[in-house]
């Protein structure tokens, strides 16, 4: 075994031994998961924990990347993708894995399943971007925030027009972005609900009102067993040693 | 698509130009070229405000990128047309580099998947200095960042393993 996996296991793998969290927020757009996760790190701010937020997309050297790229329309699935994964990867080494080492609690407003969903409505193969994001990063709950596709076009579309990608024109080729955006939609929350059951995620009925949702989000941390890390949590912890120097 | 796609690995970018220019001239005139960081990838990073130091396995995502934007808008495009494409790097230079930083055969060969198996490969060695001082190609570039970041290896270091992984790919 070498020796930065048995610096992760020493840390990581013994029951009851204090450790970080990881809590990631998933859903379609439009689906109140950033209102939830403010509500929920302030309430956990006033219950003592140290709480980290990590956004999806969010870089800062890869975003800019992302960011030209999109405006130029200029990205393919595979370049969308992998880009994406990119910027995970970056923030995994950088924010979540140095926050989890140091017994911080992470909220991701997104994880990779927004990757695995969004690219395999492109049509991409899931076993091949889900291999992107190895090694893998278990969170220790997924909250999975659940509406209808005529929900999420809806509230999008009340207050602003998608953007070209987020209507998924790229792939629909639909002219009118609220058009496109409700076919893409109703993909991604597809591959979702297919994930949710794949992965275990709870799922939050996010047609209640934001206070129902709330307290049952509460309800269920509190209720939420530690248990000790899976070896994909490990290999991900040896990895980052290595690869960046990270308890540096 | 019924063009031809040549490609041209190895670990010095002056080598590699070398090569591709020799092809050109002795045999392939008319070939397109594709060559590293068509997308610009790699120069806007060099440009970034933010200082963090991107791992290898970051700089092979947007390797993978750029090749994916190279195969999008030059090299199928060219072979399509009946066309012979010289791709320098392609993904042997990738694989060798993702390999002398310890990252896995099989995340690599999942990694670039995507791109279409060459037509005819050729590994190009250097017997001189690993690194040229007035060209930058990738194994340059990403050796260089991974000498600030990884444990246990140097810029030199990661050079010279990947030389050997590109010679250890050549002899299979």
């Amino acid at each position: 075994m070498s020796t930065a996996r048995q610096r992760a296991l020493a840390r990581f793998g013994v029951p009851g031994q204090r450790r970080g969290r990881l809590i990631a927020f998933e859903g379609p757009d439009g689906s109140g998961k950033t209102t939830q996760r403010k509500l929920f790190k302030k309430w956990l701010e006033t219950e003592g924990y140290d709480v980290v937020t990590t956004k999806w997309n969010s870089s800062d050297l890869i975003k800019p990347i992302i960011k030209s790229r999109k405006a130029a329309k200029s990205l393919g699935p595979e370049e969308f993708s992998l880009l994406h994964a990119a910027d995970f990867r970056h923030r995994a080494e950088q924010v979540i894995l140095p926050a989890l080492w140091s017994g911080k609690l992470v909220i991701a407003d997104r994880f990779l399943f927004t990757g695995l969903a969004r690219d395999v409505a492109r049509g991409l193969d899931l076993d091949w971007v889900l291999r992107l994001y190895q090694p893998l990063i278990w969170p220790d709950i997924v909250f999975y925030f659940s509406v209808t596709p005529a929900t999420s076009k809806q509230r999008v579309t009340a207050t602003r027009t998608p953007g070209f990608y987020e209507a998924g024109q790229d792939v629909t080729a639909h002219a009118d972005p609220v058009e496109s955006y409700k076919q893409f939609i109703e993909r991604i929350i597809r591959e979702y609900e297919s994930l949710a059951l794949i992965f275990n995620f709870i799922t939050i009925n996010a047609e209640q009102s934001i206070g129902d949702q709330h307290l049952a989000i509460r309800q269920l941390f509190r209720e939420s067993e530690v248990r000790p890390w899976s070896h994909w949590n490990v290999d991900a912890f040896a990895d980052w040693l290595v690869s960046t120097r990270g308890d540096r | 698509m019924s063009g031809r796609l040549i490609a041209i690995d190895g670990t010095v970018s002056a080598a590699l130009h070398a090569a591709a220019r020799a092809l050109r001239a002795d045999g392939y005139k008319g070939a397109r070229l594709s060559e590293w960081d068509a997308s610009r990838i790699f120069a806007e990073l060099a440009e970034a405000d933010d200082q963090s130091v991107p791992s290898a396995r970051v700089l092979l995502l947007l390797y993978a990128t750029d090749l994916a934007y190279r195969l999008k808008t030059e090299i199928r495009p060219a072979l399509e047309d009946g066309r012979t494409v010289i791709a320098t790097p392609y993904v042997r230079t990738a694989l060798a580099f993702g390999r002398a930083a310890g990252l896995r055969g099989v995340w690599l060969h999942n990694l670039f998947s995507f791109a279409p198996p060459a037509h005819e490969s050729h590994s190009i060695t250097h017997e001189g200095p690993l690194a040229a001082p007035h060209h930058t190609g990738f194994v340059e570039t990403a050796s260089r960042f991974v000498g600030q970041a990884q444990r246990g290896l140097s810029h030199d270091r990661i050079l010279q393993r990947t030389a050997t992984f590109m010679k250890k790919m050549r002899q299979r």
